[in-house]
């Protein structure tokens, strides 16, 4: 009974004790905080790297490409049952720019993808800033486009509010000059787009009310050619000096005709500028990643502010690396106007700051792998249409890398077998791996962070224990002639021992428990830390990449268990030499220490 | 009487290595003492008075000769048995009290009993162990000063509540090392006056000290002189 008793009284009323119950709350507090933020941002990372392309990807080992793919996702869907979707898909190189501001060229890799097929097998879908839910498409509808830049024009203003709100002693610095600049422009370019969608949206609708009247005057009986006809049947009318009444008639209804004509071929014209300034036909549509220089950036508080958004245009160079940039024609680029209508965020830095998606068929064109038919009128394909991957999803939800592996192998024989039928479907061989496996540059820097977190943190819990080491030692020293007196009213070396063992678990868990307490509460509340920082002192570590908006404020409760399971045992190795000293101290000896 | 004697000494040697050089605190020392007897053992300082009283507490052991308590030889006992006599059987009285500071004064005196008790039974025995300790306090004078805490006392109050502690676990002999050294005589007097009372009331005393009028007031008083009994007289 008196080791528990004892224990709580020297932990109650000893100084020296509130010292080591503060180290080991901070070493607690430190690996809360360290490896809360540290797994949730490994944690991003990897799902962001598993969202990319899917669970397995088979890419040609050239440029070449691989042909027959809607045929061999057919084949691979028999085959291998577990596979529950497959896409194809086009991977290039251009670069981007934007008409009228001389001084942008941006690299960028071009992917092609089908869509709603792209977000079937990957996370692409859940990404996208527009089309944030139903089945995806080239053409989203104008009203989500307006409603999307309505709403995002309202956050940008939020933003420039804030910004506007903050004080300062004496000179405004010239960096928030900068940024109200930055804001400001974007809500230009914000404004502009929202005007352009809004002129499509009006033209479209008067051409609609026109075309209307066009066809109720049709069903009239003025016909196509009306005016044409009512030209002719005015003239003959005058030719053969027909009543004044009737040419009258004839000509007020010309007149109608001209009007109805001359409207609507306005109002086409009209519709067709403001397409031309917002709107690329349905094949020409781009979706920009989330990342990409100067067309969009994040605020000291982690906000994006988007400065090229849906609305606006883009013109995009490709340089084909297909079939016929072997031959003669080289690898002159491709020019094309690109219509923005959505932005795309994976959460993987190097692809969002490089990518741009565009519709499958139309990089198909772009980069010359597209199908090429006979001259003649048959239709007889000469050459098939190419990709350069094929993405495969498969059924289970949470594969685990060696299932995947398994999948990929026979999809891998199912190729096989498929060549056999289509000699033609890819020039040579084809690999497939697996998300993990063509991820591993990323993964491993990912894995080298988790080495060097597992290093740090064993070094904390080495002070810990060095810390409860020291402070038991000294307070053992203390306690000399304490443990000569328990020796003398019988108390045995183990009991004197289990006194001290007991001192140091006991320190050591309110310690981690002072800890938890102090490290959940930091890490809840890490981003509004990182705001004030950002707002008092300037200090913005969230601007440094596209990476999440947020710092991840996840505490997880294994997390919390282990480290607690891990204090205690810092404490009580550390209390083992001691106790261990205490128990070995003679009567005699410790009574005599003053 | 027809019981054994409380102690007996026989034949005791104790050396001490200091570096190369060897320390002969006990030499051969015989001595005895009755049940309910108060005996102290008189000798200047460095004479091994306190070896002695560590001896027979079992504090320490002897190199040569026997000590029997109650009639059990405990020279050779384990250390297991060594720790349960020095619970049950013997109470020590040290010259600086050693109380322990983050103990009440109640805390202090309880503490032999919870070293002889485990966890689960101390639940149901706490009650009775508490009052025990009361009683003995106020035994000794301490009614008041149950809840305070050994830096709150005067050092006669301390030895008083040393005293206590020994007393707990109701021990068959008590022994004290220069129980009133640390006191002024006024207070040592009375000291001696409550050990004097448990003699009365049977309790077998052996106090160690070098102040022979102390030593007076016991029943009988051995000198020690460089490590050997000199002399035996009442």
């Amino acid at each position: 009974m008196y080791k528990l008793f004892l224990c709580l009284r020297y932990l109650k009323s000893r100084l020296i004790a509130y010292f080591a119950v503060a180290g080991v709350a901070l070493c607690v507090l430190m690996m809360v905080v360290v490896i809360s933020l540290f797994t949730g941002f490994i944690d991003n990372i990897e799902k962001a790297a598993k969202g990319l392309f899917g669970d397995v990807v088979m890419s040609a080992d050239n440029q070449h490409g691989l042909a027959y793919y809607d045929e061999f996702i057919e084949q691979v869907k028999k085959d291998v049952p577990e596979v529950q979707a497959a896409a194809p898909y086009i991977l290039s190189y251009g670069m981007l720019r934007i008409s009228g501001q001389e001084h942008y060229r941006n690299p960028v890799q071009i992917a092609g993808v089908r869509l709603p097929e792209h977000a079937d097998v990957s996370n692409f879908g859940r990404g996208l800033f527009v089309q944030k839910s139903g089945d995806l498409t080239w053409e989203p509808p104008l009203e989500t486009l307006i409603e999307r830049m309505a709403e995002e024009r309202k956050r940008t203003q939020d933003i420039q509010t804030e910004l506007q709100s903050r004080k300062f002693d004496g000179l405004v610095p010239p960096e928030h000059k900068y940024e109200l600049g930055r804001v400001a422009s974007a809500l230009e370019h914000q404004d502009d787009a929202v005007t352009n969608l809004r002129n499509v949206e009006r033209y479209r609708s008067e051409l609609k009310s026109l075309q209307e009247q066009l066809e109720i005057a049709i069903a009239e009986g003025i016909g196509p050619g009306d005016v044409d006809l009512a030209r002719e049947a005015l003239a003959q009318a005058k030719a053969d000096k027909a009543p004044e009444d009737k040419i009258k008639k004839l000509e007020a209804k010309l007149v109608m005709l001209e009007d109805a004509v001359l409207k609507s071929e306005t109002l086409q014209r009209q519709v067709a500028y403001y397409e031309s300034r917002t709107f690329e036909g349905p094949e020409d549509r781009i979706v920009l990643g989330l990342g990409i220089q100067a067309l969009s950036y994040r605020t000291d508080l982690g906000d994006v502010v988007r400065l090229w958004t849906p609305g606006q245009k883009v013109i995009l160079y490709v340089f084909p690396l297909g079939r016929r940039s072997l031959d003669s024609s080289g690898l002159a680029p491709e020019i094309r106007n690109m219509s923005v209508i959505d932005d795309s965020r994976s959460g993987v830095p190097p692809i969002d700051s490089a990518f741009v998606y565009v519709p499958f068929e139309t990089l198909q064109k772009l980069n010359h792998m597209e199908p090429e038919y006979a001259q003649d009128d048959s239709g007889r394909v000469i050459s098939p249409g190419r990709c350069s991957q094929v993405i495969f999803k498969v059924k289970k939800a949470d594969p685990t890398e060696l299932e995947l592996q398994e999948i990929s192998k026979r999809i891998q024989r199912s190729w096989l077998t498929f060549r056999k039928r289509f000699p033609g479907a890819a020039t040579i061989g084809v690999t497939v791996e697996t998300w993990r496996q063509r991820q591993r540059e990323l993964l491993s820097a990912v894995e080298g962070q988790r080495i060097m977190m597992v290093i740090v943190l064993g070094i904390v819990s080495i002070v810990a224990v060095i810390l409860i080491f020291v402070i038991l030692y000294v307070i053992v020293m203390q306690k000399t002639a304490d443990i000569g007196v328990l020796k003398s009213i019988g108390a045995s070396s183990v009991g004197v021992a289990s006194v001290f063992l007991l001192y140091g678990a006991a320190l050591a868990t309110v310690g981690a428990a002072i800890g938890v307490v102090l490290g959940y509460s930091f890490v809840r509340n890490v981003n509004n830390l990182a705001n004030w920082l950002a707002v008092e002192f300037g200090f913005a570590p969230l601007r440094q990449g596209f990476l999440f908006d947020r710092f991840p404020d996840d505490v997880q409760l294994h997390t919390v268990i282990y480290i607690v399971i891990a204090a205690i045992l810092a404490g009580l190795i550390g209390a083992l030499i001691p106790s261990f000293k205490a128990a070995r101290m003679q009567p005699v000896e410790a009574l005599r220490y003053e | 009487m027809s019981r054994s004697p409380a102690i007996i000494v026989q034949g005791v040697h104790k050396t001490y290595k200091l570096g190369r050089q060897e320390l002969h605190v006990l030499q051969n020392v015989d001595c005895q003492v009755e049940q309910g007897e108060f005996v102290s053992i008189v000798g200047a300082s460095g004479s091994g008075k306190s070896t002695l009283l560590h001896l027979v507490g079992l504090l320490d052991r002897s190199d040569e000769g026997h000590i029997a308590l109650s009639g059990q030889d405990v020279s050779e006992l384990s250390f297991r048995a060594r720790n349960r006599i020095r619970c049950h059987d013997i109470g020590f009285v040290f010259q600086f009290y050693h109380l322990f500071s983050e103990l009440t004064v109640l805390g202090n005196a309880m503490l032999p009993a919870m070293v002889d008790t485990p966890l689960l039974q101390w639940m149901s025995k706490r009650k009775h162990y508490r009052e025990k300790a009361t009683a003995v306090l106020e035994e000794v004078g301490l009614a008041d000063r149950l809840k305070h805490r050994p830096r709150e006392l005067s050092g006669g109050e301390r030895q008083r509540v040393a005293i206590a502690r020994a007393l707990m676990n109701e021990p068959d002999i008590l022994l004290a090392d220069e129980p009133t050294g640390n006191l002024d005589s006024k207070t040592g007097a009375k000291i001696m006056k409550l050990l004097n009372r448990y003699n009365e009331k049977g309790q077998t005393i052996l106090m160690v000290t070098h102040d022979s009028k102390i030593a007076a007031q016991t029943d009988r008083v051995m000198h020690l002189v460089d490590g050997r009994m000199a002399g035996d007289g009442s």
